[in-house]
Protein backbone atom coordinates (compact mmCIF):
# COMPACT_ATOMS: atom_id res chain seq x y z
CA UNK A 1 0.00 0.00 0.00
CA UNK A 2 1.53 3.31 -1.07
CA UNK A 3 0.64 6.52 0.69
CA UNK A 4 0.56 10.04 -0.68
CA UNK A 5 0.88 11.65 2.69
CA UNK A 6 4.05 10.28 4.29
CA UNK A 7 3.70 12.60 7.27
CA UNK A 8 0.23 11.23 7.95
CA UNK A 9 1.57 7.68 7.77
CA UNK A 10 4.41 8.53 10.15
CA UNK A 11 1.92 9.98 12.64
CA UNK A 12 0.04 6.68 12.53
CA UNK A 13 2.99 4.40 13.20
CA UNK A 14 5.62 6.51 15.02
CA UNK A 15 5.11 7.55 18.67
CA UNK A 16 5.21 11.26 19.50
CA UNK A 17 8.21 11.12 21.80
CA UNK A 18 11.68 11.13 20.23
CA UNK A 19 14.68 8.96 20.98
CA UNK A 20 16.74 10.02 23.98
CA UNK A 21 19.81 9.87 21.73
CA UNK A 22 19.86 13.64 21.26
CA UNK A 23 20.03 14.15 25.05
CA UNK A 24 22.81 11.56 25.31
CA UNK A 25 24.75 13.26 22.49
CA UNK A 26 24.40 16.69 24.09
CA UNK A 27 25.51 15.30 27.46
CA UNK A 28 28.57 13.67 25.87
CA UNK A 29 29.42 16.92 24.13
CA UNK A 30 29.01 19.09 27.25
CA UNK A 31 31.12 16.73 29.37
CA UNK A 32 33.68 15.81 26.72
CA UNK A 33 36.75 17.06 28.60
CA UNK A 34 36.37 14.99 31.77
CA UNK A 35 34.81 12.05 29.89
CA UNK A 36 38.07 11.60 27.96
CA UNK A 37 39.97 11.37 31.24
CA UNK A 38 37.38 9.00 32.70
CA UNK A 39 37.69 6.76 29.61
CA UNK A 40 41.49 6.61 29.90
CA UNK A 41 41.21 5.68 33.58
CA UNK A 42 38.52 3.09 32.80
CA UNK A 43 40.81 1.37 30.30
CA UNK A 44 43.68 1.25 32.82
CA UNK A 45 41.36 -0.24 35.45
CA UNK A 46 40.09 -2.95 33.10
CA UNK A 47 43.66 -3.89 32.10
CA UNK A 48 44.66 -4.11 35.76
CA UNK A 49 41.59 -6.17 36.71
CA UNK A 50 42.65 -8.71 34.06
CA UNK A 51 46.31 -8.63 35.15
CA UNK A 52 45.34 -9.40 38.74
CA UNK A 53 42.77 -12.01 37.69
CA UNK A 54 40.19 -9.96 39.53
CA UNK A 55 36.55 -9.52 38.62
CA UNK A 56 34.57 -6.30 38.92
CA UNK A 57 32.73 -7.95 41.84
CA UNK A 58 36.01 -8.57 43.70
CA UNK A 59 37.04 -4.95 43.14
CA UNK A 60 33.64 -3.75 44.39
CA UNK A 61 34.02 -5.89 47.53
CA UNK A 62 37.54 -4.59 48.25
CA UNK A 63 36.40 -0.99 47.79
CA UNK A 64 33.15 -1.59 49.68
CA UNK A 65 31.08 -0.13 46.86
CA UNK A 66 28.30 -1.62 44.75
CA UNK A 67 29.14 -3.62 41.60
CA UNK A 68 26.91 -1.14 39.72
CA UNK A 69 29.28 1.67 40.71
CA UNK A 70 32.29 -0.26 39.36
CA UNK A 71 30.35 -1.05 36.18
CA UNK A 72 29.75 2.66 35.59
CA UNK A 73 33.42 3.45 36.25
CA UNK A 74 34.74 0.89 33.75
CA UNK A 75 32.41 2.15 31.05
CA UNK A 76 34.27 5.47 31.29
CA UNK A 77 31.14 7.44 32.15
CA UNK A 78 31.81 8.31 35.77
CA UNK A 79 32.95 11.74 36.94
CA UNK A 80 35.42 10.29 39.43
CA UNK A 81 36.23 12.05 42.68
CA UNK A 82 39.77 12.14 44.08
CA UNK A 83 38.51 9.90 46.90
CA UNK A 84 37.29 7.23 44.46
CA UNK A 85 40.50 7.45 42.41
CA UNK A 86 42.56 7.00 45.58
CA UNK A 87 40.46 3.99 46.63
CA UNK A 88 40.87 2.45 43.16
CA UNK A 89 44.62 3.05 43.22
CA UNK A 90 44.89 1.34 46.61
CA UNK A 91 42.66 -1.61 45.70
CA UNK A 92 44.45 -2.24 42.40
CA UNK A 93 47.94 -1.22 43.55
CA UNK A 94 48.31 1.04 40.53
CA UNK A 95 48.85 4.73 39.78
CA UNK A 96 45.86 6.08 37.84
CA UNK A 97 46.69 9.77 37.81
CA UNK A 98 49.98 11.51 38.31
CA UNK A 99 50.14 14.80 40.19
CA UNK A 100 53.69 16.06 40.46
CA UNK A 101 54.73 18.25 43.36
CA UNK A 102 56.78 20.33 40.91
CA UNK A 103 53.53 21.49 39.31
CA UNK A 104 52.33 22.89 42.62
CA UNK A 105 55.55 24.87 42.99
CA UNK A 106 55.14 26.10 39.44
CA UNK A 107 51.57 27.25 40.16
CA UNK A 108 52.76 29.09 43.27
CA UNK A 109 55.45 30.90 41.31
CA UNK A 110 52.95 31.75 38.60
CA UNK A 111 50.48 32.97 41.22
CA UNK A 112 53.19 35.15 42.78
CA UNK A 113 54.00 36.63 39.37
CA UNK A 114 50.31 37.32 38.74
CA UNK A 115 49.87 38.91 42.15
CA UNK A 116 52.95 41.06 41.70
CA UNK A 117 51.77 42.17 38.22
CA UNK A 118 48.31 42.97 39.63
CA UNK A 119 49.93 44.98 42.45
CA UNK A 120 52.05 46.92 39.95
CA UNK A 121 48.97 47.72 37.86
CA UNK A 122 47.13 48.91 40.96
CA UNK A 123 50.11 51.07 41.94
CA UNK A 124 50.19 52.66 38.48
CA UNK A 125 46.45 53.33 38.70
CA UNK A 126 46.82 54.79 42.18
CA UNK A 127 49.49 57.14 40.90
CA UNK A 128 47.76 58.11 37.68
CA UNK A 129 44.11 58.23 38.72
CA UNK A 130 41.89 58.87 41.65
CA UNK A 131 41.60 55.22 42.73
CA UNK A 132 41.77 54.62 46.49
CA UNK A 133 42.02 51.24 48.15
CA UNK A 134 40.75 50.31 51.58
CA UNK A 135 42.15 46.79 51.90
CA UNK A 136 40.80 46.13 55.40
CA UNK A 137 37.21 46.59 54.20
CA UNK A 138 37.80 45.15 50.68
CA UNK A 139 36.66 48.46 49.22
CA UNK A 140 37.90 50.28 46.12
CA UNK A 141 36.96 53.90 45.42
CA UNK A 142 37.14 55.20 41.84
CA UNK A 143 36.31 58.84 42.27
CA UNK A 144 32.88 58.91 43.95
CA UNK A 145 32.08 55.24 43.08
CA UNK A 146 32.60 52.60 45.76
CA UNK A 147 33.27 48.98 44.71
CA UNK A 148 33.13 46.22 47.30
CA UNK A 149 35.14 43.10 46.52
CA UNK B 1 13.67 -10.86 16.77
CA UNK B 2 11.00 -8.50 15.44
CA UNK B 3 10.40 -4.78 15.03
CA UNK B 4 8.51 -3.29 17.99
CA UNK B 5 8.24 0.26 16.70
CA UNK B 6 10.00 3.11 14.94
CA UNK B 7 11.17 6.15 16.88
CA UNK B 8 12.14 9.67 15.80
CA UNK B 9 15.84 10.52 15.91
CA UNK B 10 15.62 13.82 14.01
CA UNK B 11 12.17 15.22 13.31
CA UNK B 12 10.89 14.58 9.77
CA UNK B 13 14.02 12.87 8.46
CA UNK B 14 15.66 10.25 10.62
CA UNK B 15 14.01 7.33 12.39
CA UNK B 16 15.41 4.35 14.24
CA UNK B 17 14.03 0.88 14.83
CA UNK B 18 13.28 -0.52 18.27
CA UNK B 19 13.52 -4.33 18.25
CA UNK B 20 11.91 -6.56 20.83
CA UNK B 21 15.30 -7.65 22.26
CA UNK B 22 16.17 -4.17 23.61
CA UNK B 23 14.40 -1.37 25.42
CA UNK B 24 16.11 1.42 23.48
CA UNK B 25 16.31 2.22 19.79
CA UNK B 26 19.19 0.98 17.66
CA UNK B 27 20.85 4.33 16.97
CA UNK B 28 20.94 5.26 20.64
CA UNK B 29 22.19 1.76 21.44
CA UNK B 30 25.10 1.80 18.97
CA UNK B 31 26.16 5.26 20.08
CA UNK B 32 26.10 4.04 23.69
CA UNK B 33 28.23 1.02 22.74
CA UNK B 34 30.68 3.17 20.79
CA UNK B 35 31.21 5.33 23.87
CA UNK B 36 31.49 2.44 26.32
CA UNK B 37 35.13 1.60 27.15
CA UNK B 38 34.28 -1.81 28.63
CA UNK B 39 32.21 -2.87 25.61
CA UNK B 40 34.80 -1.63 23.10
CA UNK B 41 37.77 -3.20 24.89
CA UNK B 42 36.06 -6.62 25.00
CA UNK B 43 35.04 -6.29 21.36
CA UNK B 44 38.55 -5.46 20.14
CA UNK B 45 40.18 -8.17 22.25
CA UNK B 46 37.80 -10.65 20.62
CA UNK B 47 38.50 -9.20 17.15
CA UNK B 48 42.25 -8.79 17.63
CA UNK B 49 43.15 -10.92 14.60
CA UNK B 50 41.11 -8.62 12.33
CA UNK B 51 42.42 -5.50 14.06
CA UNK B 52 45.98 -6.57 13.31
CA UNK B 53 45.19 -7.61 9.75
CA UNK B 54 46.59 -6.19 6.55
CA UNK B 55 44.05 -3.40 6.14
CA UNK B 56 44.41 -1.65 9.47
CA UNK B 57 48.06 -2.44 10.13
CA UNK B 58 48.89 -3.04 13.75
CA UNK B 59 46.55 -1.11 16.02
CA UNK B 60 46.54 -1.71 19.77
CA UNK B 61 43.28 -2.35 21.61
CA UNK B 62 43.64 0.89 23.55
CA UNK B 63 44.21 2.87 20.33
CA UNK B 64 41.20 1.18 18.69
CA UNK B 65 39.00 2.16 21.64
CA UNK B 66 40.20 5.77 21.48
CA UNK B 67 39.70 6.00 17.69
CA UNK B 68 36.19 4.52 17.93
CA UNK B 69 35.00 7.00 20.57
CA UNK B 70 36.39 9.92 18.57
CA UNK B 71 34.91 8.73 15.27
CA UNK B 72 31.52 7.98 16.81
CA UNK B 73 31.31 11.56 18.00
CA UNK B 74 32.25 12.89 14.56
CA UNK B 75 29.77 10.59 12.84
CA UNK B 76 26.79 11.46 15.05
CA UNK B 77 27.49 15.17 14.61
CA UNK B 78 27.85 14.72 10.84
CA UNK B 79 24.54 12.86 10.57
CA UNK B 80 22.76 15.47 12.72
CA UNK B 81 24.20 18.38 10.70
CA UNK B 82 23.42 16.82 7.30
CA UNK B 83 19.85 15.87 8.25
CA UNK B 84 19.13 19.46 9.28
CA UNK B 85 20.73 20.90 6.14
CA UNK B 86 18.86 18.37 4.01
CA UNK B 87 15.52 19.78 5.18
CA UNK B 88 16.41 23.02 3.38
CA UNK B 89 18.49 21.81 0.45
CA UNK B 90 18.14 18.37 -1.14
CA UNK B 91 21.78 18.33 -2.29
CA UNK B 92 22.81 18.13 1.38
CA UNK B 93 20.30 15.38 2.19
CA UNK B 94 20.99 12.25 4.22
CA UNK B 95 21.26 10.46 0.88
CA UNK B 96 24.72 12.03 0.57
CA UNK B 97 25.81 10.06 3.66
CA UNK B 98 23.78 6.85 3.41
CA UNK B 99 25.10 5.00 0.35
CA UNK B 100 23.79 1.72 -1.11
CA UNK B 101 24.88 -1.25 1.00
CA UNK B 102 26.29 -3.00 -2.01
CA UNK B 103 29.27 -1.05 -3.38
CA UNK B 104 28.38 -2.11 -6.94
CA UNK B 105 24.86 -0.70 -6.73
CA UNK B 106 24.55 2.60 -8.57
CA UNK B 107 20.77 3.02 -8.71
CA UNK B 108 18.22 4.01 -6.09
CA UNK B 109 15.62 1.37 -5.24
CA UNK B 110 12.49 1.29 -3.14
CA UNK B 111 13.34 0.60 0.52
CA UNK B 112 16.99 0.38 -0.39
CA UNK B 113 19.45 -1.03 2.14
CA UNK B 114 22.12 1.57 2.88
CA UNK B 115 25.13 2.27 5.05
CA UNK B 116 26.79 5.37 6.42
CA UNK B 117 30.45 5.18 7.37
CA UNK B 118 32.71 7.16 9.65
CA UNK B 119 34.18 10.32 8.19
CA UNK B 120 37.78 9.12 8.07
CA UNK B 121 38.74 7.18 4.95
CA UNK B 122 39.68 4.04 6.86
CA UNK B 123 36.83 4.28 9.37
CA UNK B 124 35.38 0.94 10.47
CA UNK B 125 32.15 2.41 11.86
CA UNK B 126 28.95 1.65 9.96
CA UNK B 127 25.37 2.78 10.52
CA UNK B 128 22.85 0.75 8.55
CA UNK B 129 19.54 2.14 7.34
CA UNK B 130 16.65 1.69 4.93
CA UNK B 131 15.98 4.56 2.54
CA UNK B 132 12.48 6.05 2.41
CA UNK B 133 13.24 9.35 0.60
CA UNK B 134 16.34 11.45 -0.15
CA UNK B 135 16.25 12.93 3.34
CA UNK B 136 14.38 10.21 5.20
CA UNK B 137 16.06 7.05 6.47
CA UNK B 138 15.23 4.38 9.05
CA UNK B 139 18.27 3.22 11.03
CA UNK B 140 18.28 -0.55 11.52
CA UNK B 141 21.53 -0.88 13.49
CA UNK B 142 25.25 -0.44 13.21
CA UNK B 143 28.53 -2.19 13.61
CA UNK B 144 32.30 -2.08 13.58
CA UNK B 145 33.42 -3.54 10.26
CA UNK B 146 36.91 -5.01 10.44
CA UNK B 147 36.41 -7.64 7.75
CA UNK B 148 36.20 -7.15 3.99
CA UNK B 149 32.63 -8.41 3.76
CA UNK B 150 29.78 -8.41 6.27
CA UNK B 151 29.34 -12.15 5.86
CA UNK B 152 32.79 -12.82 7.36
CA UNK B 153 31.69 -11.60 10.77
CA UNK B 154 28.92 -12.93 13.01
CA UNK B 155 27.89 -9.56 14.42
CA UNK B 156 27.61 -8.05 10.93
CA UNK B 157 25.57 -11.02 9.70
CA UNK B 158 23.07 -10.04 12.40
CA UNK B 159 23.02 -6.53 10.92
CA UNK B 160 22.18 -7.98 7.50
CA UNK B 161 19.30 -9.85 9.08
CA UNK B 162 18.07 -6.65 10.79
CA UNK B 163 18.15 -4.77 7.48
CA UNK B 164 16.01 -7.46 5.85
CA UNK B 165 13.64 -7.59 8.82
CA UNK B 166 13.11 -3.82 8.78
CA UNK B 167 12.67 -3.71 5.01
CA UNK B 168 9.85 -6.26 5.31
CA UNK B 169 8.29 -4.29 8.19
CA UNK B 170 8.33 -1.03 6.20
CA UNK B 171 6.70 -2.76 3.23
CA UNK B 172 4.08 -4.26 5.52
CA UNK B 173 3.14 -0.92 7.13
CA UNK B 174 3.36 0.86 3.75
CA UNK B 175 5.90 3.48 4.71
CA UNK B 176 7.12 4.90 1.42
CA UNK B 177 7.16 8.26 -0.29
CA UNK B 178 5.20 8.41 -3.53
CA UNK B 179 6.91 11.69 -4.42
CA UNK B 180 10.14 9.73 -4.41
CA UNK B 181 9.15 7.63 -7.43
CA UNK B 182 10.85 10.13 -9.72
CA UNK B 183 14.21 9.12 -8.19
CA UNK B 184 13.62 5.40 -8.34
CA UNK B 185 14.78 2.98 -10.99
CA UNK B 186 12.97 -0.33 -11.27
Amino acid sequence: MAVNDIEGKLKQIVPKESSKWIEDAEWRSENEVWLKKSQTIAFKILERIDELNFTQKILADIMKVSPQHISKIVKGKENLTLETISKLEKALDIKLINIENNNTTHINIQQSINISIQQSVINIYKEKSNIQLNASKNEIFIGPIKLIA
Amino acid sequence: MKVTTLIKIIEECLLSVVYDDKEIDEFRYIMECWNDVEYLRSFYIEQKSHLNGAFYGNISVSEAVRITIEEAKELEEYIKRTAKKGKLDISYSLQSIFKPLNNNEYTINLHQKTKARGINKKSWLRVYAIRIAPNMFVITGGGIKLTKTMNESEHLKRELHKLELTKSYLKEVGLLDENDYQFLEF
